[in-house]
């Protein structure tokens, strides 16, 4: 744990201090939905159902914390969604009908994810165009571009390879994909805090025109980050490919939104220059936590939308209070 | 009286933009450990300077000299190299950041294995913040956005300073501070004067110029129409030339 974290159990009388600590409102959102979610369902915090929810989060988990790092450089990816639907479908095509090996076909899937990235950062950065219509346009390009190549079918994939254990098995029963999600989540929270380009991904977001004068590559950070949330997504899409044993052309449709919203509901801010790996887990977390309990108390699955909407300014709200506006 | 040579000196330098002649043909000599109020009103070519001294802008004629020898300033590095610092009226600050990651943001301290090295960083920028120039900052911890204006442009100097700058250029300093910081701020650059660091203050407040510089260097359409040190001007004398243009002597 951060420094900050450690110093402040040194002082817990000091509430102002604590306070003060950049994930505590996540933690304090967090527990109050646990505790919610507790006493309308007990079934919510047992083993079980736990394990339900670690399934479902990686997918999406691993998206958001490259989109995390992406809104805290100053820019967004709408085009996520479609990535993690186009890359696998790559990856799949590539091992099934080519007879490339799989390991081999991950790997391609993972650089069409980077590449996609890159270009969505050439674009935004050296046309100068916002990265909201950039993305938006590939978006919709790289989901025509499935639905071409796919022809609407699914394509299928062997789900008992040894590629497919390894990033979708189960270790004593343990989904494997939440390690991964983990095991991602440390290499960019160390990434973050403790590298210079971790540092220069805060500073280009807080003050672009600051990190010019100071010599920092602006361009190149945005474009390095675009390119680590299109392998990201790439990655999480071939996950669910590996878990599902099909790879779907309409996957991963309205996912951007919910890595977004998992990333604010987490306390990063749209306005670029702060957030935390953390809070995103915790944001991740509660939006299948909300999914969750629906389904354990038998209401209507359509509810979830509107909940994890509410969900979002409710954190978002609780986060100013708590916190304060930073103007 | 021999007078040791001028740390920084700029000599015939003109700028234009278009037909817009911004600086004409004009002289200063920046000594050691000097602070130079550069005044004159709107338009005098006050920014102009500043800003072919960090680099932004290039002098369409004249040469500059850094002790004695004659060198270019195409950019900002060339700039930072000479020792020059440009504190800018938004100070480029990151306010989401903390105060230590601010003042070695693009010149990271990092450890053998390429991680930031945090803590040295920390204990630096603590040093440089309470020994240099005292400003009642708790800790380098904090976020930049916390602190006041004052206390930001505290900590812009901070960077300065601990890069090594021999030559602050202020411009407008003081433009956007309370009268508290504005003498908390005008304090530290007199005593970086101390220490041997000269600054260049450019500000409409003639009473904080008066109060804190050395020598005066007036401007006005482009033109220097005069260059006193503190005793042989008066405000009034000084404001007198800035809305003339005039000399007083004559």
């Amino acid at each position: 744990m951060s420094k900050v974290q450690k110093k402040t159990k040194h002082r817990t009388g000091n509430l102002k201090k604590v306070l003060r600590y950049k994930d505590i409102s996540i933690v304090i959102i967090t527990i109050a939905l646990f505790t919610i979610f507790t006493l309308v369902n007990k079934k919510f915090l047992t083993k079980e159902n736990l394990f339900i929810i670690v399934k479902t989060t990686p997918e999406l988990g691993i998206i958001a914390i490259g989109m995390t790092m992406l809104i805290i450089s100053g820019e967004f990816d709408l085009s996520v969604g479609s990535t993690f639907a186009f890359a696998p479908f790559i990856m799949a095509s590539l091992s099934e009908r080519m007879g490339l090996h799989p390991v081999f076909a991950l790997i391609m899937g993972i650089i069409v994810g980077v590449g996609i990235g890159f270009i969505n950062g050439i674009i935004t950065t050296k046309v100068g165009i916002p990265s909201f219509i950039t993305t938006l346009g590939t978006m919709m390009a790289w989901r025509g571009a499935v639905l071409l190549a796919s022809a609407g079918f699914p394509q299928a994939f062997q789900r008992d390879l040894p590629v497919a254990r390894l990033f979708a098995g189960r270790l004593s029963g343990f989904p494997v994909q939440f390690i991964w999600f983990i095991v991602f989540a440390i290499i960019m929270w160390i990434i973050l805090e403790n590298t210079r380009f971790g540092n220069w991904t805060y500073v280009t977001g807080g003050n672009r025109n600051a990190s010019v004068a100071l010599g920092i590559p602006v361009d190149r950070v945005k474009i390095i980050n675009f390119m680590i949330i299109g392998g990201l997504a790439a990655l999480a899409g071939s996950i669910q490919v590996f878990r599902m044993g099909s790879a779907y052309s309409n996957a991963g449709l309205g996912m951007e939104l919910q890595a977004i919203g998992a990333t604010v509901i987490g306390g990063t801010m749209l306005t670029g220059g702060s957030g935390t790996i953390i809070g995103t887990i915790m944001g991740t977390i509660i939006i299948f936590s909300v999914e969750n309990i629906i389904i354990l108390s038998g209401a209507p699955a359509f509810w979830f939308r509107t909940f994890v909407g509410v969900i979002i300014i409710v954190a978002v709200s609780a986060h100013v209070l708590i916190q304060g506006r930073r103007d | 009286m021999a007078r040791e040579a001028p740390l920084y000196e700029l000599q015939g330098i003109s700028k234009s933009f278009g037909h817009v002649e911004a600086l004409k043909d004009v002289d200063v000599q920046v000594y050691k450990g000097e602070i130079i109020g550069l005044v004159g009103d709107n338009g005098a070519g006050k920014s102009t300077l500043i800003k072919i001294l960090s680099g932004i802008y290039a002098a369409d004629s004249g040469t500059i000299r850094y002790k004695e020898n004659v060198v270019r300033i195409n950019n900002y590095r060339d700039s930072q190299a000479l020792g020059i610092a440009t504190i800018y009226q938004d100070r480029a600050l990151v306010d989401s950041v903390s105060i230590y990651r601010n003042i070695f943001m693009g010149n990271e301290l990092l450890t053998p294995y390429r991680f930031l090295d945090k803590r040295k960083m920390r204990k630096e920028a603590d040093y440089v913040l309470n020994e240099s120039i005292s400003i009642g900052i708790k800790s380098s911890k904090q976020m930049v956005g916390d602190l006041s204006g004052g206390q930001k442009q505290a900590v812009a100097i901070a960077r300065a300073i601990y890069f090594r700058a021999r030559l602050l250029l202020l411009d407008e300093p003081t433009n956007a501070l309370s009268v508290k910081e504005s003498r908390q701020v005008m304090k530290f650059v007199k005593n970086l004067r101390e220490e041997g660091i000269s600054s260049v203050f450019v500000t409409h407040n003639l009473l904080h110029v008066y109060t804190i510089a050395d020598r005066f260097v007036i401007l006005s359409h482009g033109e220097k129409v005069g260059d006193f040190k503190k005793a042989e001007i008066t405000m009034e004398q000084l404001e007198h030339m800035i809305v003339t243009g005039r000399s007083h002597v004559n």
